[in-house]
């Protein structure tokens, strides 16, 4: 018999976090990463304890936004590893790891990763995780529904019918593994799509200058996005 | 079974685990330790390595004992130079059960 204990070790990890909320979408380029790190400075203002996971195996750019230089900020060693205090966020990243060097896994080896990354990181008590991912249908997405306890995707799409499409797959599948409690933002939104779907949340209207604040989250919480995603916390912690 | 990769001390480990199987009904259990050697091999030419066979720095090693994945960071293809390598053996820890 062979066992590997990091499941259950991720389990133990991740026991105190009373909601864990993946921002997840099948199509990329939707804004998710944005989406994933003003989330969770907005409830870490709303005085949430937050923490944010960056999932993005091959490709986390969180710190990008947040303005986080990777060779200065290591998470502390006691019993696990603990995700350092960033603007008020508990923030844990492969990037820490692998800094900005292209890091090419494959298939086995991101859930390796993903298996490591969750079984060593101590969050302590949490009110809400935030857990940005990669886009696609592979490892990730499937790790994410599976070692999350009770995931409550936060699911992006823009209005392009090609993104929304791709959506519908990642909704079809996650539904298929059992997740129940989700909802649909669409973001980049120029025009209001005419949807009738229950499970949208809300809509984030396109802004051109969030490009223009990457890496300083004071101002990224003064963007029109920041402004309409706020507008959307009630909903989000509701999933 | 400890994976090279992993950086683990062996005796530490083992003193601990002796420490806390003492106290339980599993004390009789007989534990081998045993260190799983690096193999790596290069998805592109081939080619197959150890940890041996590379230099990594205090600080590159210490990125990979947490993450494992990280030698794709710090470690290509010695013969080629490509960075689509397999690990092949000496990544984690496995207990096997007899």
């Amino acid at each position: 018999m062979s066992i590997d204990p990091r499941l259950a070790g991720a389990k133990r990890m991740l026991g105190n976090i009373k909601k864990i909320i993946p921002v997840m979408s099948s199509k990329g380029g939707v804004g998710k990463t944005i989406i994933s790190v003003i989330l969770a400075l907005q409830l870490s203002r709303q005085g949430y304890k937050t923490g944010l996971l960056d999932l993005d195996i091959n490709d986390p750019n969180t710190h990008i936004v947040l303005g986080i230089d990777l060779d200065k900020t290591f998470p502390e060693e006691k019993e696990g590893v603990i995700p350092p205090l960033t603007y008020g966020i508990r923030y844990m990243t492969i990037g820490y790891y692998t800094k900005n060097n292209p890091t090419p896994l494959r298939g086995e080896e991101v859930d390796d990763a993903i298996k490591e990354i969750l079984a060593i990181t101590k969050w302590g008590d949490l009110d809400y995780l935030i857990v940005d991912t990669p886009p696609g249908l592979g490892d990730e997405v499937l790790d994410t529904i599976e070692y999350l306890l009770d995931p409550r995707p936060v699911i992006v799409s823009t209005p392009s019918p090609l993104s929304r499409e791709s959506v519908l797959k990642l909704i079809s599948l996650i539904k298929n593994e059992g997740v129940k409690n989700y909802g649909v933002i669409y973001n980049m939104v120029r025009k209001q799509p005419e949807l009738h779907d229950e499970r949208v949340i809300g809509y984030v209207n396109y802004d051109e200058s969030i490009d223009e604040v990457i890496g300083n989250p004071s101002e990224i919480l003064k963007t029109k996005i920041a402004g309409d995603l706020e507008k959307l916390i009630p909903r989000i912690i509701k999933l | 079974m400890l994976g090279e990769l992993q950086n683990i001390d062996k005796d530490i480990l083992k003193q601990y685990i002796d420490m806390v199987i003492k106290e339980t009904d599993y004390s009789h259990l007989k534990i081998d330790y045993e260190i799983e050697k690096t193999l790596l091999k290069c998805r592109k030419c081939g080619y197959t390595w150890s940890l041996s066979d590379i230099e990594l720095t205090e600080e590159e090693r210490e990125m990979i004992h947490f993450l494992p994945e990280a030698i794709h960071t710090f470690s290509k293809c010695p013969k080629c130079g490509s960075k689509d390598i397999d690990i092949l053996r000496g990544r984690g820890i496995k207990l096997r059960i007899w």
